[in-house]
């Protein structure tokens, strides 16, 4: 799968300006990943890629790298 | 993704929780049922309510005591229909102890369950429900958490967690379109009150106004009315059951 696919949910669940710099993405690096997106974020990540994250890994996906590793443990590989 | 509504009821396998799957059974959800164990008790339940044109209740062996299993179920859940439309947090536990005479491990595990059982069960409802952003959680509460009653301080105490957390769920989770309010029930005739004597079923039905103890489908009602498409427009509340146990003051 593209990474471009997990770039776009991050876009659209955080509503950021299409421009942004998704991958150096950390949470709270932006005003609009805080606590309250961030769940929805989850939401989006798991309905768009059909998959069921554990508590701790909500709690661990705290950049988009970290998430890109996250969903790697579940089947999830995006290519660059 | 399954087409219908998916309801999951803890603590299914009698009482409120097997009144509440009937009635639900009855509009058209697909039933996940919870039960400690996958009892007799349990299977029965799921034999019964399977229903032409829908998949047959989920069983799943829940201890609400363990949030692992607790994790396990909703990924069971997921795996089975993608959605959860209705969570029914109903499984609690009852050990009537004076205070000076309750033991840790009673009362620690009645907070487990009735408690952070409940609200783990919370967390990994909503956490499915956000997806679609829509769905109802209905908790049981008790009459005990707003008015006491003797010989149950670690049971009203975890049925008042379970009041809070409606509370602060309802407000967190409406904005993602997640409803979530309570019934407290007063005295329903259950086994969980198998013990209390006759005088003391007596004293309890003169209590209430209406002069009688509730029925398990009574609860049910409210809970399916709480669940239902029906009360769209009410998040954040705790509607009394208890045939008159408790009359608030205006």
């Amino acid at each position: 799968m593209p990474l471009s696919a997990l770039r776009a949910v991050f876009v659209e669940a955080l509503g950021l300006p299409p421009d942004t710099d998704v991958d150096a993405l950390t949470y709270r690096s932006v005003p609009q990943w805080d606590s309250v997106a961030h769940m929805a974020l989850i939401a989006r990540l798991e309905s768009r890629f059909d998959l069921m994250l554990e508590t701790d890994e909500v709690l661990d996906l705290s950049s988009f790298a970290r998430c890109r590793e996250i969903l790697a443990a579940h089947g999830c590989r995006f290519d660059d | 993704m399954t087409e219908a509504p998916v309801a999951l009821v803890t603590g299914a396998s009698r009482g409120i929780g097997l009144a509440t799957a009937r009635l639900l059974a009855t509009r058209g959800y697909h039933l996940v049922l919870t039960g400690r164990t996958l009892s007799p008790a349990l299977q029965a339940a799921c034999d019964e309510l399977t229903t032409p044109g829908l998949s047959p209740p989920l069983p799943l062996a829940v201890d609400l005591g363990e949030p692992s299993q607790i994790a396990a179920a909703f990924r069971a859940l997921f795996s089975a229909h993608r959605r959860l439309d209705v969570l029914v947090n109903n499984a609690g536990e009852l050990h009537e102890a004076l205070i000076g005479m309750s033991p840790p491990g009673t009362i620690e595990r009645m907070f487990a369950v009735n408690a952070a059982g409940s609200l783990h069960m919370l967390q990994g409802a909503s956490r499915l429900m956000m997806r679609r952003q829509q769905g109802s959680i209905v908790n049981l509460g008790s009459v005990v958490a707003v008015q006491g009653s003797s010989g149950q301080i670690a049971y009203a105490a975890s049925k008042a967690a379970v009041h809070g957390m409606t509370l602060a769920a309802a407000r967190e989770l409406g904005p993602r379109g997640i409803r979530v309010n309570a019934v407290a029930p007063g005295v329903v005739e259950t086994e969980l009150i198998a013990d209390f004597g006759p005088e003391r079923r007596e004293a309890l039905r003169r209590a209430a106004s209406l002069g009688r103890l509730v029925r398990a489908e009574e609860v049910a009602a409210a809970i399916a009315f709480l669940a239902g498409p029906e009360s769209s427009a009410i998040t954040g509340q705790i509607l009394g059951v208890d045939a008159g146990l408790v009359i608030p003051s205006p």
